[in-house]
């Protein structure tokens, strides 16, 4: 009888389950392959960490083919989503371990270097510095946003600024280092993670805000038994923008929402629908929606594999057709957290709609100054 | 293992479709070298732990147009090399496991969707994704109606190759009657066309070849389709029977009295106690699901006059609630998947159907059967009709070790189907025959069906190219 470690035995019934829901994983929508099926991936990763399959390039490229943002998780009845994206990145760690990720070394490096896995990033030194060190609050705004979208990180800081009054902004922690732990950079990950539980000890936050929900939830991991709490920038601005709905000058286009989908982020989900009614309700008219199927931009791997950048090009095309036929030539503004599908989603539609991070967006729109505590 | 005529079908292949669409990379050929037959499960779990090594087909070959396809046929058909459709791999009798050397030709890239308002149909891709169709088809004012537990995994194609039922097949109808025209690639590459016509008398019904010839025929590349308008009110209703067999009563009285609810359900006592424990059911209770659907002052009085006979065959209102639960939870296989995932575990579900008044024999002998096998089993009826029903059977059992598993597995699917055959029941009412199947549905046909069978394939398939083995058909596989 072999005898199975209790990680890999949670996830048994998505490698051997009847895959209800494999059509919903943006990978195989893109791919139209078996082999990107969730049962699938979660096969492979078993055999990976048993050793019982040789990982060619096709294995390592599948298992980087996913976001672990659990589309595919939605329906009652299946395993829990955190240990499916738990067994992907030990496969993936299993993989760089053994040395079969080419590029591997490059984000390692680059993590020493830059702190970052992207290379090397310009600071706009302006927002960064600390307008309070003795903050409750602290944003790590992530080394992915200063990296593809430094004005959006830029308005988070502004929009955390006038809900909060002051945050913090640590320049040595600018990224909580999850990404570490996604791309399978193991012992990377876990030496950032000590750093991080003691940065943020040391400083006694209440509270500590990053720009995605992946993130805070990486976050949360690292910072299991701390006091601090830790939310999406969207999460913790939430009761703010509540007590501000009066002061919400109507947007003049049709706006819709591109969420990171998954069960995990569900709280962000209900931030942003509450955003979006208050858009709604200071319109006076129908011009918002949570449009839920245009969600899956936010799904996109870290463009840092060639394989996956192709694949997130073709995701986003996708994804920006299903919005362009819900709202086609109407002024479109799809709002997002994310800086990845910003991007993706910006190439696609191109004049068509504007893509506008959340905050960038609520700044333009709150009127007037922060009006409670 | 793959032959040289396998290896001489990837390079032509290659060459006449591109790289991109013919793979050898071990991750598809693992991928597509399975589906969820329990048989396959065991397998692909005892090769996850290194015990055997993973079945494989020589290559996956993704076609993006019929004109692709019928390029497969071609090649494969002239060096001899078998060919088995992979839709969504959904399949759970074994239809689609890879002899070694051939070709996986996964249809999941032949994706198009057009639907025609006026004559309220659709023309698809034979590799839409049952949900893809639905949103897209929902997005028009249209759904197709065919709701099968496996919607977000199964293929148009694979639908109509297996004879499917969906949920609310007692009002809108099996594939069969739901598919007006069909797009079929023979092998040696050939394309046969039928076109769509609401209804014809020109000899004898070409799409019956092929509706159900699961994949040993053909390739089914596109189907049209006729649609129902969406959103149309529904009225959920449950009802409570002292015993399954009082159940079945009310459900043959009200269905011989022209009543069409889209879903009948009815449940036995041991999976009623299992779905619906939180809804305090009697011992021996059958529970008793019903949706309505259709114009609303109609379905009404249609739940009336239903109700009024459940109650005379003994049965009591239990509101909507327990429709309401099985809906939110209708595509949950949790159960299922977790009695395949331990080792020597194994579960299926087996369908089969029968006269009215056979229904309680065929019933009681199954049940019987399995506990005989040391296994464990409920069952319900779904998908209901004049002349009787299909009865679900879903059993578990433990073996030693997953080897042994596959033998206790396939001991107690003979020992259900041979007690089905002679109580007068039909071994498959719609995952249809696959490998899994297969001798029984020889025990079924006897040989002059068989061999009216056999004489079908020799004439769309001289050369046995075509998913060998299933339905009996050609080597068998396993
Ligand atoms: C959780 C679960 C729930 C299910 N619920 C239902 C249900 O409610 N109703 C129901 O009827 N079935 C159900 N099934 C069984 C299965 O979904 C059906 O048999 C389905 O029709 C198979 O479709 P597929 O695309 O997955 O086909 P596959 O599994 O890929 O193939 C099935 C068979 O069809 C052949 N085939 C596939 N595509 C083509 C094609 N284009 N041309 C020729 N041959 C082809 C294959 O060779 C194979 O023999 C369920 C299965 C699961 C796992
Ligand atoms: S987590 Fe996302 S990318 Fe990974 S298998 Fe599920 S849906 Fe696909």
């Amino acid at each position: 009888m072999t005898i199975l470690s209790s990680q890999v035995t949670s996830v048994l019934p998505v490698a051997l389950g009847h895959d209800p829901t494999a059509s919903l994983c943006p990978w195989v929508q893109a791919t139209r392959s078996t082999a990107d099926y969730p049962s699938r991936k979660a096969q492979i990763a078993i055999a990976i960490l048993n050793g019982t399959l040789t990982p060619t390039s096709d294995v390592v490229d599948l298992m980087y083919r996913c976001d672990g943002l659990c589309r595919c998780q939605p329906l009652p009845g299946q395993p829990d989503p955190t240990a499916y994206t738990n067994l992907i990145h030990d496969a993936r760690a299993a993989l760089v371990s053994g040395g079969f990720v080419s590029a591997a070394e490059q984000w390692a490096t680059n993590w020493r270097e830059y702190g970052n896995v992207y290379g090397r990033i310009e600071l706009d030194e302006s927002w960064l510095d600390r307008d309070s060190p003795s903050s409750a609050v602290l944003y790590v705004p992530g080394t992915a946003s200063l990296f593809l979208d430094p004005a959006a990180a830029a308005a988070n800081v502004q929009l955390l600024r006038r809900a909060f009054g002051s945050v913090t902004i640590d320049p040595e922690l600018l990224d909580a280092g999850y990404v570490l732990r996604q791309l399978g950079l193991q012992t990377e990950w876990e030496a950032e993670r000590d750093r991080v539980r003691e940065l943020v000890a040391r400083g006694g936050y209440q509270a500590v805000v990053t720009t995605t929900p992946r993130e805070a939830i990486g976050l949360a991991t690292a910072l299991a038994d701390q006091a601090a709490v830790v939310s999406s920038l969207l999460d913790s601005v939430q009761p703010w923008m509540t007590s501000m709905r009066t002061h919400l000058r109507p947007p003049d286009s049709r706006i819709s929402f591109a969420l990171q989908p998954t069960e995990e982020m569900a709280v962000e989900r209900e931030s942003a629908i509450i955003l979006l009614e208050h858009l709604a309700h200071c319109s006076g008219r129908e011009i918002v929606t949570l449009a839920p199927e245009a969600t899956s931009p936010a799904a996109i791997e870290r463009p840092i594999l060639p394989s996956t950048e192709q694949l997130s090009r073709r995701f986003a095309e996708t994804c920006a057709d299903e919005l362009l036929e819900l709202h086609d030539g109407e002024n479109l503004v799809v709002l997002t957290v994310d800086p990845f599908s910003k991007r993706a989603l910006a190439d696609q539609l191109g004049a068509r709609a504007r893509v506008v991070n959340v905050a960038a967006f609520l700044c333009e729109h709150l009127e007037g100054e922060r009006t409670d505590a | 293992m793959t032959s040289t005529a396998a290896t001489t079908a990837i390079t032509e292949l290659r060459r006449a479709l591109g790289e991109e669409k013919v793979s050898t990379a071990p991750v598809d050929l693992i991928a597509n070298g399975r589906a969820v037959w329990p048989v396959e499960l065991k397998q692909a779990r005892r090769a996850m732990l290194g015990e055997i090594e993973f079945d494989i087909p020589a290559c996956v070959v993704r076609p993006g147009s019929t004109d692709d396809v019928c390029t497969v046929l071609r090649i494969a058909d002239e060096l001899r090399v078998p060919v088995i459709p992979y839709g969504g791999g959904s399949g759970i009798v074994g239809g689609t496991v890879p002899p070694p050397g051939s070709i996986s030709l996964d249809t999941k890239a032949l994706n198009h969707i057009d639907v025609d308002p006026v004559s309220m149909i659709a023309r698809v891709g034979a590799g839409c994704f049952g949900i893809e169709l639905e949103t897209a088809l929902n997005s028009q004012g249209f759904t197709f109606g065919h709701y099968p537990q496996s919607l977000y995994v199964s293929t148009v194609g694979g639908w109509i190759a297996t004879r499917a039922s969906g949920t609310f097949s007692t009002l809108h109808g099996n594939i069969e009657d739901r598919v007006i025209g069909l797009d079929v690639v023979l092998p040696g590459g050939k394309l046969l066309s039928l076109a769509p016509s609401p209804r014809s008398a020109t000899g004898p019904d070409l799409k019956s070849c092929f509706i159900g010839s699961e994949g040993a025929f053909g390739v089914i590349t596109a189907a049209t389709l006729e649609l129902v308008p969406t959103g149309r009110p529904r009225l959920h209703q449950a009802c409570v029977f002292p015993t399954f067999q009082q159940g079945l009563d009310a459900v043959q009285h009200f269905i011989q009295a022209g009543a069409r609810p889209a879903v009948v359900r009815l449940y036995d006592s041991g999976e009623t106690a299992h779905k619906f424990a939180n809804f305090s059911i009697p011992a021996e209770g059958a529970m008793l699901l019903l949706i309505f659907e259709g114009t609303g002052t109609i379905i009404e009085r249609e739940s009336e006059v239903v109700e009024e006979i459940c109650r005379g065959a003994g049965g009591h209102s239990a509101g909507a609630g327990p429709v309401d639960h099985w809906w939110q939870t209708r595509f949950d296989t949790s159960s299922l998947a977790a009695g395949n995932c331990g080792e020597g575990g194994y579960a299926d579900a087996i369908e089969v159907s029968a006269l009215w008044g056979d229904l309680p024999a065929v019933y009681a002998s199954m049940l019987q059967v399995a506990t005989d096998h040391g296994a464990r089993a409920f069952a319900h009826v779904s998908h209901v009709y004049q002349s009787g029903a299909c009865l679900y059977v879903i059993f578990a059992g433990e073996a030693k070790t997953d080897r042994d598993a596959i033998d206790a597995y396939q001991a107690v699917v003979d020992g259900l189907l041979a007690s089905c055959l002679a109580n007068n029941g039909a071994v498959s009412h719609h995952h249809g025959v696959g490998r899994g199947k297969a001798r029984s549905l020889a025990a079924q046909h006897g040989p002059a069906g068989m061999e009216a069978l056999t004489a079908l394939k020799q004439a769309f398939d001289p050369h046995n190219i075509m998913n060998p083995g299933v339905l009996g058909l050609g080597e068998m596989v396993r």
